[in-house]
């Protein structure tokens, strides 16, 4: 924590992107398709529920026919008709 | 995305199952290694995804790790492809070869074609492109399409637009031509109007000048029959642009004779067909004679347009030329038809109220005259030069 709070410091003063804070750049296309660029590994993985490890939140995908059409270190991409999209701490 | 799908289509992937274990694990582990995985599909607790040939060989130890056992389902893509058709090497060959054809044709040009031209030739057209290389059969990286339109602009003065428009193997010469400015009729020149032929004044009609001939009088070409020159009260003198329309009784005569004919033997008589492909010509025969030559062209053609592969049958013949002498019957015939096209020639510019043909016979050689009695406009302008001076006394 003391990490980000210094890294929320140094962002202050020198105008820093978001991104260096360890949060998910998220872009979604209606409710079908996520692209969640920041996506560090796979939580839990069900028919109807993916739980994705995004640094500092685990994000929670529910909805039906998901599918994870690329997956890699760093980008994710889902599609699917989502439900709710919940973020944990 | 259909260029990634391309790219995995050509380097081939593997579908799989992946069941039981932990399947969140199996992912990450995955990941970890650098094993690419998409589509992946949860269904009932078993995993579907695909991957590439080389993630597929390296990953039994995440699965080994996370518990789960993985069986391939498909296998896509034309490395598969060509594995399955590996012992057939005809099909390859065929395939390889028609590439090969395809690409090799497709560097020339396939055809020309003209559009926009209303009253020059198709033909006469592609004949002059085909000058400047615009021609079936070039290859295309040769063509210099922006030096032909310009060339060709500066040669042919009827056209005003050329542009050649290359769609792929097909050349389309598209042109505007150029519509002349309408002939101005210029009444700032004196003039006079005089008679252009012997004749007898049947009616006279002045738009501007001085009448100076009246119906029932006889005029000899070059008379005056309308003056310019106007005669002021102060007794200076304008001269001005005369016209008008003065009718004529014309006598016209024309003597037609034949008493012999050239006739044409034919000696040779000769036809060849040629075989067009990709603008090479190859005969299929000697050469034909060339005092009167003919060809035709038939080429294979699709719904869209020709293609460069046709036959061409040349058709040429040697003749000689020979003088025959008449006899009365056909000398008579032939100076007739001559009259008749003499009176046919008159129709076109005057009214003809009276004719008659006569025939006489002079040393053997029988020739006809024909007499005509036209109403014809005789009027034609004359300028008057005028110098101008600036001595006023």
């Amino acid at each position: 924590m003391r990490s980000v709070a210094r890294k929320r410091k140094e962002k202050k003063i020198f105008r820093l992107p978001e991104e260096i804070l360890n949060v998910p750049k998220i872009e979604m296309l209606g409710n079908k398709e996520l692209i969640i660029d920041g996506c560090k590994g796979v939580v839990e993985y069900g028919e109807n529920l993916i739980k994705l490890n995004t640094g500092e939140l685990v994000m929670s995908i529910e909805g039906d026919e998901l599918l994870i059409k690329s997956f890699d270190s760093e980008i994710a991409v889902i599609s699917g008709i989502f439900a709710v999209i919940t973020f944990v701490s | 995305m259909l260029i990634i799908e391309l790219i995995r289509y050509f380097f081939g992937y593997i579908n799989f199952r992946a069941s039981g274990g932990f399947a969140d694990r199996f992912l990450n582990l995955c990941t970890k290694d650098g094993i690419p995985l998409w589509n992946i599909k949860n269904v009932n607790g078993n995993i579907s995804a695909s991957t590439t040939i080389d993630g597929y060989l390296s990953i039994r130890r995440p699965a080994k790790k996370s518990g789960m056992r993985v069986v391939h389902t498909e296998k896509k893509g034309l490395i598969f492809l060509l594995k399955k058709y590996k012992r057939r090497i005809g099909l390859v060959v065929g395939v390889l070869l028609s590439s090969i054809i395809i690409f090799t044709l497709t560097q020339f040009v396939w055809s020309v074609s003209v559009v926009g031209n209303v009253s020059i030739d198709d033909d006469y057209l592609l004949s002059q492109f085909e000058t400047y290389g615009i021609k079936v059969g070039v290859k295309i990286s040769d063509l210099d399409l922006e030096n032909a339109e310009i060339t060709a602009l500066r040669d042919n003065e009827k056209l005003s637009w050329a542009k050649i428009n290359k769609k792929g193997t097909v050349l389309v010469i598209e042109v505007r031509e150029k519509t002349d400015a309408p002939e101005m009729y210029d009444n700032s020149k004196p003039t006079n109007l005089v008679a252009s032929d012997d004749g007898l004044i049947l009616s006279i009609d002045v738009l501007y000048g001085n009448e100076e001939v009246k119906p029932g009088s006889a005029v000899v070409k070059g008379d005056l029959l309308v003056s310019g020159i106007i005669s002021h009260a102060d007794g200076t003198q304008t001269a001005i642009h005369a016209d008008g329309y003065v009718k004529a009784l014309v006598k016209k005569q024309k003597e037609c004779r034949s008493s012999s004919f050239s006739i044409f033997n034919i000696e040779e008589d000769k036809k060849r067909e040629s075989i067009f492909f990709f603008g090479i010509k190859i005969p299929l025969g000697t050469a034909v004679p060339q005092n009167y030559f003919t060809s035709h062209k038939s080429f294979v053609r699709n719904e869209e347009m020709l293609l460069p592969l046709g036959i061409i049958t040349e058709y040429g013949c040697k003749f000689s030329k020979e003088q025959m002498i008449l006899n009365h019957e056909t000398q008579k015939k032939i100076s007739l038809f001559n009259s008749a096209l003499f009176t046919k020639e008159l129709l076109e510019s005057c009214e003809i109220k009276k004719s008659c043909v006569e025939e006489k016979i002079e040393n053997d050689e029988i020739k006809f005259i024909f007499y005509a009695e036209c109403e014809q406009e005789i009027g034609v302008l004359q300028e008057i030069y005028v110098e101008k001076t600036n001595d006023i006394a």
